[in-house]
């Protein structure tokens, strides 16, 4: 192509982008809602009143949005955990067993370890965050030092953190603390001093909320400012040109899966420390993989995680409140948010991105002028 | 079967870019017509155009005075226009009957029916004297075939009109003859022929007329027999451009890349490089020329650290950087422009001056405990696009939007930003366009007169004549052959290039 590009201004030129982008976010938000309403009046329902049930449900008074933010927290924290991964081309899907690694670690330091103050709270974070991380090692080194799929690794290894994690509460907690007739699977609560403290008592909202805004501004600047985030940036677009430049395309990549596991188990952590005070065996109703979803929506923007979970927490929040209000299941709000991230990257170009990324590592050479990345769905 | 194609006013905007501005074109039957331009020129919209794989969105088409609008390929086909990409689109594992006959087989009672295919086949290669083997597969073919391949498959389709967008571009010098021939013949026998190149040499050689493209326009078009290099260049470039070059003087200089015996194993575990030593001194630009695919680019490869050797030794400036990662070499004072511009040398996403600070990010200058000064960065970079003269519409667009001179000029840019000691260009100007061309040759030449050593790997035999002080020859991962360039010529290069000995020996090391 010639590079005679039309002379308009270039603020207009931004101001129809952002207007743009913004379209496909509202369209694909009401064709899933859309699509949800169809399904809600199935089930004999009105869908208007369904959503403003959500809706009020979500942000309707004090309580309401203190519960929203509590939901919102754990999907800021593994909203952000995938987003690591994902900016450094490294697919990490596994963001729900480390949650689970991290939230029983955190749950054991914080019944069984004797801190004074806010140093048990930390002890018990760092503790979830670093098991998270240690789960993630061995992904994380399948992948990198013999080449196997780090999706299929991950996404397996959940399971086994599930049933891992059950079982040694079941078996080794549960037995020695001389629990009889277990109704539910769960460790013993965590001390006074280990617990989050909470943003407006008594609702469950707690500071976890700023240790993930903070930890979202804090890895933005990362990609933005240092020479780690600017090399893993281009690791996670386009590894053989990072391998040409000098990078150190695996030990990067090692350390962004790490990184992303640590924060996956900081988000299990949090859940603990902040709402449960216990560990209850698969307590996460898709905590970790809802990151992939907010992580899409977020368009791998660590900052764009944040709004994107606050909205995450209104539908969550919104969906439990509709159930108990209507006849509707809140899986119908599951689909709608499954079918909003399905409609806003069938143009993202996120999948193309991922496809090219595959191609370059398998070395494969890619085909020349498919990069132009017009035609949406709007 | 004779076709006058005639493009009336065509337009093509693409977001930003205005393609093709109201482009006219007569393209009489029977003549092999040729259309030259840079790189953004317009030249390959146009043919897209006219194969049906995009459509205008103003002007007509006309084929023997009939308005017609193709959507797709195919319809383009049925009219009896067919392109022969640069890329081939080819099925490797498939035989060449197969691949000919793939999507057009002709079928009896809804069964494929070779035996019918092969027998139009073997007429139409006795009428046009293109023979090729229909029952080899299609990888243990040697490029030219594979291009003859593709020519018999647009004929079989039916092709009156055949479009080839940059043919001699994988082709030695003795190749290229060849493919002249058939084109010929083909002509002779009332086909057309539509020559996309930027070798105005060749151009020169084969065409009839040639309309010259420049900004989305055709700015000339002239019977080959008025033309000259010379004045196809400044109607390409719009000025006068110097096409030749005087390398720089006998190198005295001290060692600076040294390879020993060298081997490197591929992926399936053959030795692509067997045994290679050579020497590149301070001052000097030694020139590796061979067919694409005789091992240079896995002998880059493992010069620049990407690929490990098997055997044998590399020294930089004398350091010992057989085991050296990329980064050492780089600090080492190596730099490398890559044949693959779009997808080892750039990233196409990322913003231009990240790609322009890459490999530069840990140096003390742009970087402090692990932070970018990105101020510096920005002065760094902006400094660049100044100096280089990169076209772009700001640093912060993806560089994939630059076209690719200017994304070649961006790579020359950053590879050169800091005095290299040793640079390795491959393929330095495939594809870019003679202005793009010039400027890079000038740039890779200066490095050498400032003192830097130069290895150019490259499939242009003029550009190897030209530049460099000392040629090597590689084919089937040996060198078979060193040359001063005043004492050879294009002849005796390709039949090394080739595998066949000259003056007698077999002068490999």
């Amino acid at each position: 192509m010639g590079d005679r590009s039309v002379g308009n201004p270039r603020t207009a030129k931004m101001r129809n982008a952002v207007l743009t982008e913004a379209a496909k976010y509202v369209v694909a938000l009401l064709l899933g809602m859309t699509i949800g309403g169809v399904l809600i009046s199935f089930k004999g329902e009105d869908p208007v009143f369904a959503y403003k049930v959500l809706l009020e449900g979500a942000l309707g008074g004090r309580a309401a949005i203190a519960q929203t933010l509590r939901w919102a927290t754990p999907a800021i924290l593994a909203g952000l955990a995938t987003t690591i991964g994902f900016r450094a081309g490294v697919f990490n899907l596994g963001v729900e067993g480390q949650l689970y690694m991290g939230a029983f670690v955190a749950a054991l330091v914080g019944y069984s370890v004797a801190l004074p103050g806010r140093a048990h709270m930390i002890a018990a974070l760092g503790a979830g965050a670093l098991a998270g991380a240690a789960y993630s090692l061995l992904p994380a080194v399948l992948w990198m030092r013999y080449g196997i799929n780090e999706v299929v690794n991950t996404l397996m290894l959940n399971y086994v953190a599930y049933l891992l994690t059950e079982y040694v509460v079941r078996v080794f907690i549960m037995s020695s603390s001389g629990s009889v007739v277990p109704l539910q699977i769960v460790t013993p609560e965590i001390a006074e001093s280990a617990r989050l403290p909470l943003l407006f008592p008594p609702y469950q909202a707690n500071v976890g909320l700023f240790i993930g805004v903070l930890l979202a501004i804090l890895v933005y600047f990362f990609f933005q400012r240092t020479v780690w985030g600017y090399e893993l940036d281009i690791v996670g677009r386009n590894p053989a040109f990072a391998a040409y430049g000098g990078v150190s395309v695996r030990r990067l990549g090692m350390l962004a899966f790490i990184a992303s596991g640590l924060v996956g188990g900081l988000a299990g952590a949090v859940e603990i420390l902040g709402v449960h005070h216990k560990f209850a065996a698969q307590f996460s109703i898709n905590l970790g993989f809802d990151g992939v979803l907010i992580a899409l929506l977020a368009k791998n923007d660590p900052l764009g995680i944040i709004p994107v979970g606050l909205f995450w927490g209104i539908l969550r929040n919104g969906a439990y409140s509709m159930e108990r209000m209507t006849s509707v299941s809140r899986i119908v709000i599951q689909v709608v948010q499954a079918l909003f991230v399905l409609f806003l990257t069938v143009d993202a170009g996120v999948i193309r991105q991922m496809l090219r990324r595959r191609r370059a590592l398998r070395g494969k050479p890619v085909q020349k002028g498919a990069t132009t990345t017009h035609g949406s769905l709007v | 079967m004779q076709k006058e194609i005639r493009l009336e006013n065509i337009t093509k905007r693409f977001p930003g870019v205005l393609a093709d501005d109201h482009v006219n074109m007569i393209i009489s039957a029977g003549t092999v017509h040729a259309v030259v331009g840079e790189n953004g020129a317009g030249k390959s919209t146009l043919m897209n155009i006219l194969s049906g794989l995009y459509q205008p969105d103003d002007g007509r088409i006309l084929v023997d005075g009939e308005q017609v609008r193709f959507e797709n390929p195919r319809q383009a086909m049925r009219r009896g226009i067919g392109m022969v990409h640069q890329e081939f689109m080819l099925v490797r594992n498939l035989t060449v009957l197969d691949n000919i006959i793939l999507g057009f087989e002709p079928s009896r009672a809804g069964m494929i029916s070779r035996s019918v295919a092969r027998r139009v086949l073997k007429d139409l290669m006795n009428a046009y004297k293109l023979d090729v083997p229909l029952d080899e597969t299609v990888e243990r073919l040697p490029v030219s075939m594979q291009q003859r391949v593709e020519i018999v498959k647009a004929l079989y389709r039916g092709a009156d009109v055949l479009i080839l967008d940059e043919p001699t571009s994988v082709l030695t010098p003795q190749e290229s003859r060849v493919l002249f021939a058939a084109i010929r013949e083909l002509v002779s026998r009332g086909k057309t022929v539509i020559f996309i190149s930027h070798k105005l040499g060749e151009v020169l050689e084969v065409a009839d007329r040639i309309s010259v493209m420049r900004d989305g326009r055709v700015v000339g078009e002239l019977p080959a027999s008025d033309a000259t290099e010379r004045t196809l260049a400044r109607l390409m470039v719009g000025r006068d451009v110097l096409m030749n070059f005087t390398p720089p003087g006998k190198p005295q200089g001290d060692p600076v890349l040294e390879v020993k015996e060298m081997t490197v194993k591929d992926a399936r575990g053959l030795e692509v490089v067997k045994q290679v030593s050579f020497t590149v001194h301070a001052g000097e630009v030694l020139g590796i020329a061979g067919v694409a695919g005789n091992g240079q680019s896995e002998l880059v490869k493992a010069i620049v650290g990407l690929v490990p050797t098997c055997s044998g030794s590399i020294h930089i400036s004398r350091r010992d950087v057989t085991k050296a990662s990329v980064k050492h070499r780089r600090q080492a004072g190596m730099r490398y422009i890559p044949q693959d511009r779009a997808w080892v040398g750039t990233c196409r996403q990322s913003a231009l001056w990240k790609n322009l600070l890459m490999g530069y990010e840990h140096y003390r200058k742009f970087s402090r405990f692990g932070l970018l000064r990105l101020d510096v960065v920005r002065r760094f970079a902006s400094d660049l696009v100044a100096r280089f003269g990169i076209k772009t519409a700001s640093l912060y667009v993806p560089a994939g939007t630059l076209s690719g001179g200017n994304l070649q000029k961006a790579i020359v840019a950053r590879e050169l930003a800091l005095g290299p000691r040793l640079l390795i260009a491959e393929d330095p100007t495939r594809g870019i366009d003679i202005g793009a061309t010039e400027f890079v040759r000038r740039q890779v030449l200066q490095v050498a007169e400032g003192g830097g050593a130069v290895l150019l790997v490259s499939q242009d035999l003029q550009e190897v004549m030209a530049l460099s002080n000392r040629i090597l020859v590689m084919h089937k991962g040996q060198i078979v052959g060193e040359r001063m360039p005043a004492e050879t010529t294009e002849e005796e290069l390709g039949l090394l290039m080739a595998g066949r000995a000259t003056r007698g020996t077999h002068d490999g090391r």
